[in-house]
C-alpha cells in the first residue's frame, strides 16, 4: 500500500506540491487527473526518488515504511516503478543490454538469483511480443529513434520485466493513437492484481475507458481538491478543468 | 644566446651523438642534421605553438636510461604475450616484436606469403634498397624536436613493403616491448611502403615486461600506395608514469583508404601526432580513437590533415573520458591546398568530464585555400547527464553501474569504428575494465 502524508515539494524555492494526502491500497487502481502544471509528474518524480525536489514536509511510505532516504533503485527493488511521461534516449546503450541490466540489478537487490543470458533472452522476447515490441527495437540505442508510442510501449515492457508491486505511470497514453493505446492498455491492465497499487496519472479520460480505475483523484496547483470514483472522470471530460485553474481550451 | 637546457634535454643531446645508427651515407647525413635540430630546438614547451598545452621540458625532468638493444636481451615470446590485454595474443596475426627498440627475428613470425618483405630497420639500412630511401624524407622538411629526436636516437624498428597488390590474410600485429631494470627510454620507427591494390592491417601495442615507467618515441612513416586499404590500431598499456611520444606520418596516394583508431588508457604523458597527406585525388582517411584518462593522466592528440588533391575525405572522431586531474589536449587541424576542391572534411572531439578538476583543450582549425569544399569541426565538453543517470536508476540500476553504462555510451560510439572484431572486443573490455578497477 502506498500512503503519501501532508507532502509539500519546493523546487528552487517554488512551492510546487502543497499537501498531498494519498493512499493506493493493495490491489487498487488509482487515477490522478488534473491540468497541465498541476503538480502530477513531480509527485510521480518524488515518488521513484529523484532528487532535484526538496522535501519540506510529510512523508511516504510504501507498504509502511518511509522510502524517502532511499535511492531509487533501491526503490524500485522494493516494488516501486516509475513509467516517464518522457522517456528519455540513451545513444549507446543497446535497449537489450540496458533490460539485462536492470532485471539482474534489481533481482539481485532483491535476494534472487541473476538469470543467465538464455533465460533472460527468453523473458523478454516473450514479453517484449506482448506488447508488439519488435525484436529490432532491442538492438538499438534504448529509446533512440523510437515514436512515442514505441517509448510508452518499451516503459510497460519494462514495468511488465521489473515486476513491481506499485506502477506509477505518467501520462502513459499522450502521443498514442488508438491502437497504441489499446495494446499498452492491455498490457497494463495485465499487470493488475491483487497484490498490486497502480497509480495512472492522466490529463484525459480516454485512458480510463481502458484502465478502469477504482478512483479518482483530482489535482490542482499541488494539491488533491477532489476524489470520487470512476464518474468523476467522465464529469471532468464533460466540464473541462476550467474550475480547476486551467483555460478552457 | 646561452640556452639553459635541462638535465633531461643534455642527456638526450648526448645520446643523439653516441648512438647512431649503422647504414648508408645518406642516413648518416640525415641523422647528423637531426641531431644539431634537436640540439638547437631542445624539449618542446609552450612557448613552441603546437605545443603550447603538452610542455615536455617541464615534463619530462628526467630522461631515462635507453634500454639494451633487443639482440643482448634475453626475452621470451610467451612472457611478451602474457603482456598483452586478454584476446589480443588469440588475435591471429604475424607476429613482429620490438624488443627495447630493435625487432627480434628470432621471436618474429617475418616470412609472409605474396612477397612481402619485413626487414629490422638495420637489416634494411645495411641492403639500401631503393624502397627503404624515402625513411626519414616522408616527413616534412621542418621537423619538430620529437621527430628530431627520433631520427637522430632511433635504435631500430620495423619496415615493411607490401607489393602490389597483395592481400595479407591476417594483420601484421607489431609488439614493442621493453624490458630491464628500472624505467628505461625506447626509440624506434616503423616504416611502411605499401604497394597499389594491396590489403594490410597494422595492429600497434606497447607493453613493459617489467612494472616500470618507459620513455617511448615512436616514429611512423606510411607510403599508402594508390587504392590501397591500410588499417593501423594502436593499443599502449604504459605504466603511469611514462611519456609516450608517437608521431606518424602518412601519404596517401589516389583512392587510398586509410583507417587508424587507438585506445589511449592513463599511461602518464602521451602524444600522438599525426600528419596525413594526401598526394592523389579521392582518398579517405579515418581517424578516431578513445582516451580514459584518471590521476594525472594527460594524453595529447594532434592531427593534421593535408588536402593537397582534390575530392578526399577525412572523417575524425575521439572520445575522451577523463577523471581526477587528468588532462586531454586535441588538437586538429584541416588543411585545404589551393585546387583541393571537393574536400569533405569533419572533426569531432568529445571529452566527457568526471570531475571539476579534470581539463579537455581544444583548438580545432581550418585552413581552406579552396572554394568548393565541405569541412567541420566540433568539440565538446560535458559532465553525466543527471538526468540520463536517474533514468537508469529508476530501472534499479545502482548508481555507480548507471554510470559505467553511461561512460561506456560515451566511449561506445568511438569503439564501434574499429572493424576488427576481435580487436574491437579487446578494446571495449579494456575501456570497461578501467572503469570498474578506479571506483
Ligand atoms: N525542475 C523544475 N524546476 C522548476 N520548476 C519545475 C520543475 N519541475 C516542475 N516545475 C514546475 O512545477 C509545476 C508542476 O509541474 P509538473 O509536475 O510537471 O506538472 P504536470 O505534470 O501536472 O503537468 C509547473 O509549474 C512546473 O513549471
Ligand atoms: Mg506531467
Amino acid at each position: 500500500m502506498l500512503e503519501i502524508k501532508n507532502l509539500h515539494v519546493e523546487v528552487e524555492g517554488q512551492k510546487i506540491l502543497k499537501g498531498i494526502d494519498l493512499q493506493v491500497p493493495k490491489g487498487e487502481v488509482h487515477a490522478i487527473m488534473g491540468p497541465n502544471g498541476s503538480g502530477k509528474s513531480t509527485l510521480s518524480y518524488v515518488v521513484a526518488g529523484k532528487d532535484d525536489y526538496e522535501i519540506t514536509e510529510g512523508d511516504i511510505l510504501w507498504n509502511g515504511e518511509s522510502i524517502l532516504e532511499m535511492d531509487p533503485d533501491e526503490r524500485v527493488a522494493s516494488g516501486v516503478f516509475l513509467a516517464f511521461q518522457y522517456p528519455i534516449e540513451i545513444p549507446g546503450v543497446a535497449t537489450m543490454t540496458f533490460m539485462r541490466t536492470a532485471i539482474n540489478a534489481v533481482r539481485k537487490a532483491r535476494g534472487q538469483d541473476e538469470l543467465a543470458i538464455p533465460d533472460m533472452m527468453k523473458l523478454i522476447q516473450g514479453k517484449a511480443k506482448d506488447l508488439a515490441v519488435k525484436p529490432d527495437m532491442l538492438k538499438r540505442g534504448l529509446n533512440v529513434g523510437f515514436s512515442g508510442g514505441e517509448k510508452k510501449r518499451m516503459e510497460i515492457l519494462q514495468m511488465a520485466l521489473l515486476e513491481p508491486g506499485l506502477c506509477i505511470l505518467d501520462e502513459t497514453d499522450s502521443g498514442l493513437d488508438i491502437d497504441a493505446l489499446r495494446v499498452v492498455s492491455e498490457g497494463v491492465n495485465a499487470l493488475r492484481g491483487a497484490e498490486r497499487s497502480m497509480l495512472v496519472i492522466t490529463h484525459y479520460q480516454r485512458l480510463l475507458d481502458y484502465i478502469v480505475p477504482d478512483k479518482v483523484h483530482v489535482m490542482s496547483d499541488g494539491r488533491i481538491v477532489k476524489t470520487g470514483d470512476k464518474e468523476l472522470a467522465l464529469e471532468l471530460e464533460a466540464s473541462g478543468y476550467a474550475e480547476y485553474g486551467e483555460d478552457a481550451a | 644566446m646561452d640556452i639553459v637546457r635541462t638535465e633531461a634535454e643534455s642527456a638526450l643531446i648526448a645520446r643523439a651523438s653516441d648512438n647512431q645508427i649503422e647504414g648508408p651515407e645518406w642516413l648518416k647525413d640525415l641523422q647528423d642534421a637531426a641531431r644539431d635540430e634537436f640540439q638547437s630546438l631542445g624539449l618542446p614547451h609552450r612557448r613552441v605553438e603546437e605545443w603550447k598545452y603538452t610542455d615536455l621540458k617541464s615534463g619530462m625532468r628526467t630522461a631515462f636510461d635507453l634500454a639494451d638493444a633487443g639482440g643482448a636481451v634475453d626475452v621470451s615470446a610467451d612472457a611478451v604475450m602474457a603482456k598483452l590485454p586478454d584476446g589480443l595474443a588469440e588475435r591471429e596475426a604475424y607476429h613482429l616484436i620490438v624488443v627495447n627498440g630493435v625487432l627480434n627475428q628470432g621471436l618474429s613470425e617475418t616470412e609472409i606469403s605474396g612477397g612481402v618483405e619485413v626487414l629490422s630497420l638495420k637489416d634494411a639500412l645495411l641492403a639500401n634498397a631503393e624502397w627503404i630511401k624515402p625513411l626519414g624524407a616522408v616527413q616534412q622538411a621542418d621537423r619538430d624536436a620529437i621527430q628530431a629526436l627520433n631520427l637522430a636516437t632511433m635504435q631500430g624498428g620495423v619496415c615493411v613493403r607490401v607489393p602490389e597488390g597483395a592481400k595479407l590474410d591476417k594483420p601484421l600485429h607489431v609488439i614493442f616491448v621493453t624490458t630491464g631494470a628500472g624505467p628505461r627510454a625506447v626509440a624506434s620507427r616503423l616504416f611502411f611502403d605499401i604497394g597499389r591494390e594491396a590489403d594490410v592491417q597494422l595492429i600497434e601495442s606497447h607493453v613493459s615486461l617489467e612494472d616500470a615507467p618507459v620513455e617511448s618515441n615512436v616514429a611512423g612513416e606510411f607510403i599508402v600506395g594508390s587504392r590501397a586499404k591500410f588499417r593501423h590500431m594502436k593499443m599502449t598499456m604504459d605504466h603511469n608514469d611514462s611519456v609516450h611520444l608517437a608521431n606518424f606520418v602518412g601519404r596517401l596516394g589516389e583512392e587510398t583508404d586509410y583507417g587508424f583508431f587507438q585506445l589511449v588508457l592513463d599511461g602518464g604523458i602521451s602524444r600522438n601526432q599525426f600528419e596525413m597527406r594526401y598526394d592523389g585525388n579521392d582518398a579517405i582517411a579515418n581517424i578516431s580513437g578513445a582516451a580514459l584518462l584518471q590521476g594525472k593522466s594527460h594524453a595529447d592528440l594532434t592531427l593534421v590533415m593535408d588536402h593537397a588533391a582534390t575530392g578526399c575525405v577525412s572523417r575524425e572522431l575521439f572520445k575522451t573520458v577523463l577523471d581526477d586531474q587528468a588532462r586531454a589536449v586535441f588538437q586538429g587541424k584541416v588543411i585545404v591546398q589551393p585546387g583541393a576542391q571537393k574536400t569533405d572534411g569533419e572533426m569531432m572531439s568529445k571529452a566527457l568530464l568526471l570531475s571539476d578538476d579534470a581539463e579537455f583543450d581544444s583548438k580545432p582549425e581550418l585552413e581552406i585555400y579552396a572554394d568548393d569544399v565541405l569541412c567541420g569541426h566540433g568539440a565538446t565538453t560535458g559532465q553525466i547527464d543527471e538526468d540520463l543517470l536517474f533514468y537508469l536508476r529508476a530501472r534499479g540500476i545502482p548508481e555507480k553501474e548507471a554510470r559505467a553504462l553511461l561512460i561506456q555510451a560515451f566511449f561506445g560510439e568511438a569503439l564501434e569504428l574499429v572493424e576488427d572484431e576481435a580487436v574491437r572486443d579487446v578494446m571495449i573490455e579494456q575501456a570497461v575494465n578501467w572503469y570498474s578497477k578506479t571506483r
